[in-house]
């Protein structure tokens, strides 16, 4: 099969069910509108959470692809040394870079007149943190499992686990905040 | 010994990578908030195109996402060469996701205008050429940018699957929402 047509079999289908989910993504957020209005933090962080998790898909599923084609992985293990390791990457990365967006978010907010007090602060951050974390780990173990399924049945795991990671990452992230946001603020 | 400091110095690099890709992301990537912010009028202007928004800002990054992880891929296997050329693989990539973009850019509008009838009961068809030449727009831009930024991460010794994903995001929602800015002041 020729490039082309390889990654147009591949990709059409999930793209077009990508876009189906990220069409009605928005529908979690709608039921706590109200909320994210008041407190203007949530607000400037959700887009933020949303493409950030997209992205740690994004990169999983490329390294793990790689490693695949490069035949340094040859069966579906999480003992290997570059997984074990990859893990430890993104998850270190996602705490850093999860901290840094709170933080982000606090003092933008700031700037359109919003004042949070320690007990927000607090909340905020726990309430990002607990999404990254839960929709890291999904991510992360969706992407090496059936990214691995995905290479023995000879298909690109590029082609076909990214658009699901990261549609994964958008309807989760807005459906886990909005669950969250419910119960903590 | 020697194999496992090698193994470590990658990971640790990897690592630096990552963070520093993810961080210039967050912080540029409002960026393309600020620009939505500042047009939101106009998204009322027409009906069901706040339906479209996240379908058409997460293709960006399905569809380049996975060009710039194939490219990612093909330098690391040396299956093409660092160097940009118009090889055949370059080619095919490029006509195929240009040819994904259209479709999906063409179910994306038809989507956002079944919602909207269905939900709202507004039947509006300028949904369907926002959405069809905001995608072409922004691929024009988009493609060229992913290609050559590929390439020079991979030749400047970055890893372009630590470095890409974020980048292809960030810059495709601020291309993205511009895109269908100039697409909603053509077909209105």
């Amino acid at each position: 099969m020729n490039i082309y047509k390889k990654i147009i079999t591949e990709s059409m289908k999930v793209l077009i069910f990508a876009s189906i989910l990220s069409s009605f993504g928005g529908l979690s957020i709608k039921l706590v509108e109200e909320k994210l209005i008041m407190f203007v933090p949530l607000f400037i962080i959700i887009p933020a959470l949303n493409n950030m998790i997209g992205d740690f898909g994004i990169i999983i599923v490329s390294k793990f692809t790689t490693h695949l084609y490069e035949q340094k992985i040859k069966r579906s293990s999480w003992r290997f040394h570059f997984v074990k390791h990859l893990f430890k990457d993104i998850f270190l990365a996602a705490i850093i870079a999860t901290s840094y967006m709170v933080l982000m978010s606090i003092v933008l907010s700031k700037f359109r007149g919003f004042t949070a007090d320690s007990d927000f602060v607090i909340k905020l951050f726990l309430t990002s943190l607990i999404v990254v974390i839960i929709l890291v780990l999904i991510i992360f173990f969706i992407s090496i499992g059936f990214g691995f399924y995905v290479y023995k049945k000879n298909e690109d795991p590029d082609d076909l686990v990214i658009p699901i990671t990261t549609s994964i990452a958008d309807l989760g992230s807005m459906a886990a905040l909005s669950i969250l946001v419910y119960l903590f603020f | 010994m020697k194999i496992a400091g090698k193994t470590k110095k990658r990971i640790d690099k990897d690592f630096v990578e990552i963070i520093g890709a993810q961080l210039i992301a967050t912080t540029f990537g409002r960026i393309g908030g600020i620009f939505l912010t500042s047009a939101a009028d106009k998204l009322y202007l027409i009906p069901g195109l706040l339906v479209l928004i996240p379908g058409f800002l997460e293709m960006h990054g399905n569809i380049l996402g996975s060009l710039a992880a194939r490219l990612g891929t093909a330098l690391h296997t040396r299956k093409i060469s660092p160097e940009l050329k118009n090889s055949p693989f370059i080619k095919e990539n490029v006509f195929a996701n240009v040819s994904l973009g259209i479709i999906v850019g063409l179910f994306l509008g038809l989507l956002a205008f079944l919602i909207t009838k269905m939900v709202f009961g507004v039947v509006d068809v300028k949904i369907i050429f926002v959405s069809v030449f905001a995608l072409i727009l922004s691929l024009v831009i988009e493609l060229p940018l992913t290609l050559i930024s590929t390439f020079w991460f991979f030749r400047k010794g970055y890893d372009p699957d630590d470095v890409m994903g974020p980048y292809v995001t960030t810059s495709g929602d601020v291309i993205s929402i511009l895109s269908l800015l100039v697409a909603l002041w053509v077909v209105l």
